[in-house]
């Protein structure tokens, strides 16, 4: 039977038949069967599939793109469920992104981030202040709410006011190392949260415990944006910039210093490479990610308060770090979806499940014990189980090769050039 | 003409002296060995040299600008850079990249010009990767290029250290025992390639070794430390002479034993 499917998958046009014969089956399951969460997470599975197939990578990227941008929007249209898939949709995105700005902190840099939602919270904050009447309350000038427009703008707005508060917390951080550094980044989280929560005398700048609602949703050349389908479009080409981001900044000067940093500081700093500025690189443009997808989120919502950034929120884009594969660009990927269809889906249909098994087998489950509460404790076992059996994640990290025979032509071919250019020094 | 000099440099931890009043003078594209027994002070010297360390007292020149109170990033921008007594690669990245990363203080990329594929940053990458391979190939790794650094052998590790730091094309490149662990051919290798960095990069090579036979035919000049002073220094053949450098390998009394 494997044999089989060895001898099926050899070949590239057997891929390519199969590949599209299961995106066309688990679409038809999405499309056909009501109410089907297992069709639909069937059809983002292809998304990984797509990864191990050995097409030429632009194939892969063009492939990919078309199934989330175009088929699995269009299919889940259909379903009665369609603003719940794409409310899923967006959150995968949005954290897809968060969890690859802290895979450049923790990943690449090798620096432990608790507080990491932080960001995340200073992005959303930003712009839900400006969007809505609450600027008014301290601003001296201006009117607000902001226009809806300028949510394009606050994107990048987001990104730099987070990208401050990396530098920020980054100072101080660099003095310490290892479980110092894991306090200090939780105990930097914390501040902020409890910051945002407070901050509403002596001037209110965050509405305290209150929160912020009624936040202006984003307008797109006069089209009000406001249901999950739209902002999973959003999300979606934010991600898609985050990961080209990570993917150039992997294998270039920078990202190199970050590796060479978390692999050996001495080292590092004895080859040239700043300490300092190196990791506040990584602590700047890791949240910067985050306070981006901040913006996002709390257009989404309308409303932001502080219980939306708790430390539960660290440790699960952490997790996702950990669990798809640190340093690892398509595991980290892989395991913000996994732990948002998880929470979002899996949990919730189990716990959901449960609950109609007591009413109708009388079996009585007491609502604490629902997987929805446990999470932390699901999570947590997640997090031992994979620190035990399999540290390197779902996708372990692995280092881009490179064409060594096209190296090798290439300083065969420079050695010439030398050669020539002396020879033709003498002779003249 | 002196290339480095070194003044009166005296390293304390707590009550310990580790190094006191060391004065050296190194010659432009020698080759220089600094030998003693262990727990001397050798590698204390190069740490502040590089400064991992900074000095108690005393200076250090480099073309007669003083390095002390720099980062250690700066020291290695003004032309010095160094290998490792325990090994310090990038363990986890390619050997390639290892080399690349030594490349780096030439390589004048930032990373928003990166992110805007400017051609002449692609360019520029594409070219260190070619250079990089010629050094490992120097180094005799080419077969490796694309393995993680800390699954080599122990002795490819020693000349990947080499290749990472030739690099960053030091003016002065400090050696901490690089023939430690290796067999007799490999540092037959090792000394034909030492003298070939000096005549080909144009580099003064000051190195820690404790293998005699690999010092005393290399050297142009030898400093011997012991338990942190200066016991002597001079040619190889003053040195092998010296009463004071051997009582100092062998004991008091050794000669008057022997
Ligand atoms: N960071 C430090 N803190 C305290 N003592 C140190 C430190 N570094 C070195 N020493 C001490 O300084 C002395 C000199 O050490 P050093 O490593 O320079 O010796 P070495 O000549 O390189 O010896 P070896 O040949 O064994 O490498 C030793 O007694 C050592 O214990
Ligand atoms: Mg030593």
């Amino acid at each position: 039977m494997s044999a089989l499917f060895e001898k099926l998958t050899q070949s590239k046009k057997n891929q390519i038949i199969l590949f599209i014969a299961y995106v066309f089956l688990t679409g038809a399951g999405l499309f056909l069967l009501p109410d089907s969460t297992i069709a639909f997470l069937l059809l983002l599975f292809s998304i990984l599939i797509l990864y191990y197939l050995n097409f030429n990578l632009r194939a892969k990227w063009v492939t990919g793109i078309v199934i989330l941008a175009a088929i699995v929007p269009f299919i889940a249209s259909h379903s009665d469920s369609y603003q719940t898939y794409m409310e899923v949709g967006t959150l995968v995105g949005i954290y897809c992104a968060m969890a690859l700005g802290l895979n450049i902190v923790v990943g690449f840099a090798g620096l432990l981030d608790l507080g990491f939602i932080a960001f995340f919270a200073v992005g959303a904050y930003s712009y839900a202040i400006f969007a809505s009447g609450q600027a008014s309350k301290f601003m001296p000038f201006g009117h607000y709410p902001l226009p809806g427009g300028t949510f394009w703008i606050f994107i990048i707005v987001g990104a730099c006011v987070a990208a401050i508060f990396g530098i920020l917390l980054g100072i101080p951080v660099l003095r310490v190392r290892g479980d110092y550094l894991a306090i200090v980044t939780l105990g930097f989280g914390e501040i902020i949260r409890i910051l945002l929560n407070n901050m509403d005398h002596p001037i209110n700048i965050t509405n305290g415990s209150m929160g912020i609602a009624s936040i202006t949703p984003p307008n797109f050349f006069g089209i009000s944006i406001g249901s999950s389908s739209q902002f999973y479009y959003i999300a979606f080409g934010i991600f898609l910039v985050v990961i080209y981001v990570v993917r150039k900044l992997e294998n270039s000067k920078l990202g190199r210093s970050w590796k060479a940093v978390r692999d050996n500081e001495i080292a590092a700093q004895a080859m040239g490479i700043p300490l300092v500025k190196t990791k506040l690189a990584a602590f700047a443009i890791g949240a910067s990610f985050s306070g981006m997808m901040g913006v996002v989120f709390a257009a989404k919502q309308m409303f932001v308060d502080a219980t939306s950034f708790t430390y539960l929120e660290s440790t699960m884009v952490l997790v996702m770090v950990i669990l798809g594969g640190m340093g690892s660009v398509p595991g980290v990927i892989l395991g913000a979806a996994v732990v948002i269809i998880l929470r979002t889906q899996v949990l919730t249909n189990i716990s959901n499940w449960l609950s109609s098994m007591s009413t109708d087998y009388g079996i009585s489950i007491p609502p604490a014990l629902s997987p929805e509460k446990m999470q932390l404790l699901i999570f947590g076992l997640l997090l031992i189980i994979f620190a035990l059996y399999r540290t390197q994640g779902l996708i372990p990290h692995k280092n881009r090769k490179v064409d060594v025979e096209l190296l090798k032509k290439e300083s065969e071919k420079a050695a010439l050039a030398r050669e020539k250019a002396t020879s033709g020094g003498t002779e003249s | 003409m002196n290339i480095l000099e070194v003044k009166n440099l005296t390293k304390q931890f707590g009550g310990l002296t580790a190094t006191s009043n060391i004065n050296m003078n190194v010659e432009k594209n020698s080759i220089t060995a600094v030998i003693g027994p262990n727990g001397a002070g050798k590698t204390t010297f190069f740490n502040m040299i590089t400064a991992v360390y900074k000095p108690t007292a005393g200076d250090i020149l480099l073309n007669g600008k003083s390095l002390v109170g720099l980062k250690p990033h700066q020291v290695s921008h003004y032309g010095i850079t160094r290998t490792f007594q325990n090994i310090r690669l990038f363990n986890d990245m390619t050997v390639l990249e290892n080399v690349m990363v030594g490349m780096h203080q030439n390589l004048k990329a930032h990373w928003v010009g990166t992110l805007l594929q400017l051609p002449h940053i692609r360019k520029m990458e594409e070219k260190a990767k070619v250079e990089a391979y010629d050094i490992l190939k120097y180094v005799g790794l080419e077969d490796y290029v694309n393995e993680n650094a800390g699954n080599l052998a122990y002795g490819a590790q020693r000349r990947l250290e080499i290749g990472r730091a030739m690099a960053a094309k030091p003016k002065v490149l400090l050696l901490d025992e690089p023939a430690a662990g290796m067999n007799p051919k490999e540092t037959e290798r090792l000394t034909n390639l030492i003298y070939d960095l000096r005549s080909k990069l144009d580099v003064t090579i000051i190195l820690i070794e404790h293998d005699m036979k690999l010092v005393m035919k290399i050297s142009d000049f030898i400093y011997v430390l012991d338990h942190g002073e200066l016991i002597a220094s001079g040619k190889p053949d003053e040195i092998r002479n010296n009463k004071r450098v051997i009582e100092a390998y062998l004991g008091k009394g050794a000669i008057a034993n022997g």
